[in-house]
């Protein structure tokens, strides 16, 4: 179990991390997610040892490791840009950390193999890191890190360099083996999709903060605040006011005059506090346009975006012609088309209730 | 047309093989037959063609000369590596300005006359330069130091001259060294000793290679330093051929001399090249 209690990182001026505290448990794939520069690589760093803490502790299993070089930690990175050593073939680049444990020969040949296969690349141990390609040169990477056994693996972008397909393709495998290993795999990505598809959990950064740590379907569904919201998704705002509050419930009222009820998750809003209020375009009931209906929202389909397995359409408001609400269809139901009038409801529990920001 | 615009295009590329040709080729079949005749009585050439004057670089006189220049080469390029490596990394890992100004620093000498440079080096070390008459000064010397005309002032002149030969490759080797290499080899458990030598030293060793023969290869024909800082006792292949022409007057043997140099060279030229290959192959 790793954790990290209230880490700050500075450098000369600038503020990387701010208290920043989480925990990662054994065998889970805990990724770190945010935009560039908001810190999720620097708190990798400091996990590995590569740069020095300024305030607080990284501990494992209990026991501060705070200040350990990164050569006696029990975690190994696999580098963004792999940093494979140009000079050595890839048995010599994977037997690399064996070889300065001074692990007997025969045993660093067996793991070295075994980790080869791990990565279903048996027979390159003799070619050089120039001959290889992108995914090659990951596996090879992944390898160099697996074959010491870490306690932890920590992975710094290492998918961002692949083309697409080349990268669901690691997705996948870097899954699976994680699943076979019952490793802890801390995975740093922008890439919110990724991050979704590989994580137990997800911590989602921005400006050396964590906001959320959730499963993904927690910080999909329930994001705590709006930045979270949109980085892991696409997101409709509107803001509303507080009418009534219970511990269950809170009464809302917001533009056009409606008033919704809505499960109350972490946030409690106070009587006559202004909020906003969130709707995922797939979650929205769509109607065609009648006079007296009942809805939330109306409008007219402006734009239409063909996604394969879902179609985006964006929907100009006809109360305020400035505003734009988006829905999603599956492809198949769809039976919308531009210049259509529409009407738009939901579900009050599909609705994510926020601090207004 | 196109023809026309082709023959056109060749003129550039014929210039520079017309001047390697009248100032390189010719005068080197020149040198190369001049090696084959014999020396007049008088300084002149006698055209007769012999090995006379191979024969005689067998002289166990020559080859010690011979073997004594490869030593100072060596030691040349050795000491320039020991003191260019923190050199150029210290460049390396500067603020831009500075780097800068540390390049330019390496680089001045390169634009004062290496004669007066030579003579510079012999003034700094002298029985009243600056080093003598400081530990003079502090009371800790009664008589000066006799450095020049000894093997460390031919040293110390040869490193000062040829320092920036080996900075300047180390340091462009070092600029393109990726950094991150030696958080991996942190990562894996490596220490600064085996970060040096497992990691850094042999990532940038094509930029070693050049330096060695940027600096070996020169000084191994180098005669102005050491004529000026080791005096008539000290003498070297790139001295002995030198007066062979200015002052011997024996242009055979000279050339013979300048002929054995040059094939020595490729063949060091040639072993370098000959392990980069291999290293490309595997």
């Amino acid at each position: 179990m790793l954790s990290i209690e209230k880490v700050t990182k500075k450098y000369e001026e600038m503020t990387a991390l701010e208290q920043v505290s989480l925990v990662v448990q054994e065998g889970e794939f805990f990724s770190l997610l945010g935009p560039s520069g908001c810190g999720k690589s620097t708190l990798l760093r400091l996990i590995a040892g590569l740069d020095t803490v300024s305030e607080g502790e990284v501990k494992f299993n209990g026991e501060s490791v705070t200040h350990l070089p990164p050569e006696t930690r029990p975690f190994n990175t696999v580098f963004q840009n792999y940093a494979l050593f140009p000079h050595l073939n890839v048995y010599e680049n994977i037997s690399f950390g064996l070889k300065l444990k001074k692990v007997p020969s025969d045993e660093m040949e067996a793991r070295v193999r075994h980790s080869l296969e791990k990565v279903q690349l048996s027979g390159y141990e003799d070619r050089l890191i120039d001959t290889l390609s992108g995914g090659q040169k990951q596996r090879v990477a992944l390898a160099r890190a697996l074959v010491n056994r870490p306690k932890i693996l920590l992975l710094d972008e290492p998918l961002s360099a692949l083309d697409l397909k080349l990268r669901k393709q690691m997705q996948t495998d870097l899954r699976s083996l994680q699943q076979q290993l019952h490793h802890t795999f801390i995975f740093v990505t922008h890439d919110q999709e990724e991050a979704m598809a590989l994580s137990d959990r997800i911590a989602v950064m921005d400006h050396g903060k964590i906001l959320q740590i959730g499963t993904p379907q927690e910080v999909y569904d329930h994001p705590t605040h709006r930045f979270v919201a949109e980085f892991v998704g696409h997101a409709n705002f509107f803001s509303g006011t507080v009418k009534e509050v219970s511990p269950e419930q809170a009464k809302i009222e917001f533009g056009s005059g409606e008033i919704i009820h809505s499960k109350i998750r972490r946030f409690l809003p106070e009587v006559g506090q202004q909020v906003d209020l969130l709707v995922r375009p797939e979650k929205w009931k769509v109607f065609p346009l009648e006079e007296g209906a009942h809805s939330w929202f109306e409008g007219t389909i402006v734009q239409r975006t063909y996604r394969g397995a879902f179609e985006y359409f964006s929907v100009q408001q006809i109360q305020d012609k400035n505003r734009m609400i988006d829905f999603s269809l599956s492809s198949h139901a769809s039976r919308w088309s531009i210049g259509d009038r529409v009407a738009l409801t939901c579900v009050p529990e599909d609705v994510v209730i926020l601090p207004h920001e | 047309m196109s023809r026309w615009i082709q023959k056109g295009m060749s003129i550039p590329y014929l210039i520079p093989f017309i001047w390697f040709l009248f100032f390189l080729i010719i005068p080197l079949i020149w040198v190369l037959s001049y090696s084959f005749f014999k020396r007049g009585p008088y300084g002149t050439i006698d055209f007769e063609w012999n090995i006379a004057s191979y024969v005689r670089t067998f002289d166990w006189v020559y080859l010690s000369i011979f073997l004594k220049s490869v030593q100072l080469a060596l030691i040349t390029a050795i000491c320039s590596f020991i003191l260019g490596f923190p050199i150029a990394l210290m460049i390396v890992r500067a603020t831009p300005k500075r780097k800068l100004f540390y390049l330019i620093l390496i680089l001045v000498p390169f634009w004062t006359n290496f004669i007066v440079r030579a003579f510079a080096v012999k003034v700094f070390l002298g029985d009243y330069g600056p080093i003598n008459q400081f530990l003079i000064d502090l009371g800790w010397l009664s008589e000066p130091i006799p450095f020049t005309h000894h093997f460390l002032a031919v040293g110390f002149g040869m490193v000062s001259s040829y320092l920036p030969f080996m900075v300047l490759p180390l340091y462009s080797a070092l600029e393109g060294f990726d950094r991150s290499l030696v958080d991996a080899a942190r990562d894996l458990g490596a220490r600064s000793y085996d970060i040096i030598f497992k990691v850094l030293l042999p990532s940038i060793k094509e930029g070693i290679q050049s330096g060695f023969i940027l600096v070996f290869v020169p000084a191994l024909g180098e005669f102005v330093i050491p004529s000026v800082l080791g005096g008539a006792k000290r003498v070297y292949i790139g001295t002995l051929i030198s007066d062979q022409f200015l002052k011997t007057r024996d242009w055979p043997f000279g050339s013979a001399m300048t002929t054995l140099l040059l094939i020595w060279t490729f063949v060091a030229l040639a072993v370098v090249g000959r392990m980069r290959r291999k290293r490309a192959k595997l």
